[in-house]
């Protein structure tokens, strides 16, 4: 299956993290494996960089101030019904826990390492189209 | 019939009237254990000690009840503080976990990403540690806050600087009023004269007002929701005030807001104790804590400290 239509960007991967330490972790390990990996630093980042464009794979923290990590996968998701979605998050509440399961993504618990995540966006990517060229070249 | 009986002699009388004054005397000392003897021969002398003996019996178990109600009390008192503190903790769990979590998670990610490079030499990795470093820092400044917030035992007065227990009870909230999208407006005067306080309860009190007026916002459909948080001078006073643009507080709920147990938060929500253990603490201080309703609706406490 190939993403890349003519005049229209391949798919990417955004970061979404309020906290600048750990958004800057969380890219640096998804530019690991993926070349194209926009940040946002909040809700409304995010959303903006999705009226963008799409992704294939959207990592995002659930509780940020502004639009919180639901609305923005939720989003995601519409832009982009293949879209993986995984979320971050060090507490959460059972209904949002419910929403993000009918939403179809996938829960990370803080506090979690690089390797952990790196597997979690490896296994993400699997079916999203997206090639993880960067590991190779 | 009035020459029935006689009355006692003059001196006889006056040294029976002393003994029933000075049960009296007693009585009104605090001391319940003297009786008037009496001559049980029926004279309105005799009625006297035994109504006055009766008395001191009655006052004596009375007040014999009413200390052993109050050292009850004051241990009642005593578990409602501690009750309410850990009810105030677990109001923060989430939090604190966020607090901690956000770091740990960084230095996590940063053993990972070291060890995927063996090879590297620490001087190579100095921005590393550095992050590493600082949020270890940030971790331990969350569980002293902690830790202080939860200390038990007596009041621990000290002249303290006004805005220090509304910092550290901001510090323990972190950010996670902002992230329910409240707006916090702080403002602190300056130069504020110190006040004779134990911090850390006062910090509790402001906790417990900040984490009310969050609850509050919640219920309020509202989009701009806001808190403003002000220390200033009143009079004799350092006044410290807790307002937010939710609902207001019913005006049936207002006369029983400092009541134990009292609580309009649904089962299961609130203890209903932070409001009586809060008026409690500033009681002791000497203070005052409030409720005034705001006008265009929202609630406003203030709570109000002596100068020394």
């Amino acid at each position: 299956m190939t993403t890349s239509v003519t005049g229209e960007r391949a798919l990417g991967v955004l970061v979404v993290d309020d906290d600048a330490t750990l958004l800057n972790l969380m890219s640096l390990v998804a530019q690991e494996l993926f070349p194209d990996v926009d940040q946002a630093s909040d809700g409304h980042e995010a959303l903006r960089c999705l009226s963008r464009r799409q992704y294939a794979v959207v990592l995002s923290d659930l509780s940020m101030p502004g639009p919180r990590g639901l609305d923005v996968l939720r989003q995601a998701k519409q832009n982009n019904p293949g879209a993986a979605l995984i979320a971050v998050t060090g507490f959460i509440e059972a209904d949002e826990e419910r929403q993000l399961a009918e939403l179809g993504a996938v829960l990370v618990h803080k506090p979690f390492g690089a390797i952990e995540l790196q597997e979690v966006l490896q296994n993400a990517a699997l079916g999203t189209g997206l090639s993880n060229e960067a590991a190779v070249g | 019939m009035a020459g029935n009986s006689e009355p006692p002699p003059r001196d006889a009388l006056d040294s029976e009237l002393e003994a029933i004054t000075a049960v009296l005397l007693g009585v009104a000392r605090g001391d319940f254990s003297a009786r008037a003897q009496r001559s049980y021969q029926g004279d309105s002398v005799d009625v006297l000690a035994y109504l006055v003996n009766a008395t001191a019996d009655e006052v004596s178990h009375l007040v014999a009840a009413l200390e052993a109600e109050r050292s009850e009390l004051k241990q009642t008192r005593d578990q409602l503080v501690v009750t309410a503190k850990l009810a105030a903790l677990g109001e923060l769990a989430a939090g604190v976990a966020h607090e901690l979590n956000q770091p740990l998670t960084a230095m996590r990610m940063l053993v990972d990403m070291l060890r995927m490079h063996p090879d590297k030499k620490v001087s190579e990795c100095l921005s590393e540690l550095d992050t590493m470093a600082d949020a270890a820092r940030r971790m331990g400044k969350i569980i002293e806050g902690v830790r202080s917030f939860g200390r038990p035992g007596p009041m621990n007065l000290a002249f303290t600087p006004p805005r220090l227990p509304l910092e550290a009870a901001l510090q323990l909230l972190g950010d996670s009023l902002q992230r329910e999208g409240v707006v916090v407006r702080t403002r602190i005067e300056e130069d504020l004269p110190v006040i004779w306080a134990d911090g850390d309860r006062l910090s509790q009190v402001l906790l417990n007002l900040i984490n009310n007026a969050r609850d509050a916002l919640r219920l309020s459909a509202d989009g701009n929701p806001e808190i403003s948080l002000t220390v200033e001078v009143g009079g004799a006073h350092i006044v410290y005030s807790v307002q937010d643009n939710g609902p207001g507080v019913r005006e049936e709920h207002v006369q029983r807001l400092f009541d134990p147990f009292f609580s309009t938060k649904e089962v299961g929500e609130g203890t209903g104790l932070g409001l009586s253990v809060s008026h409690g603490i500033v009681k002791e201080h000497g203070g005052r804590l409030s409720y005034q309703p705001v006008v265009d609706g929202g609630a406003r406490f203030q709570m109000e400290i002596p100068v020394p």
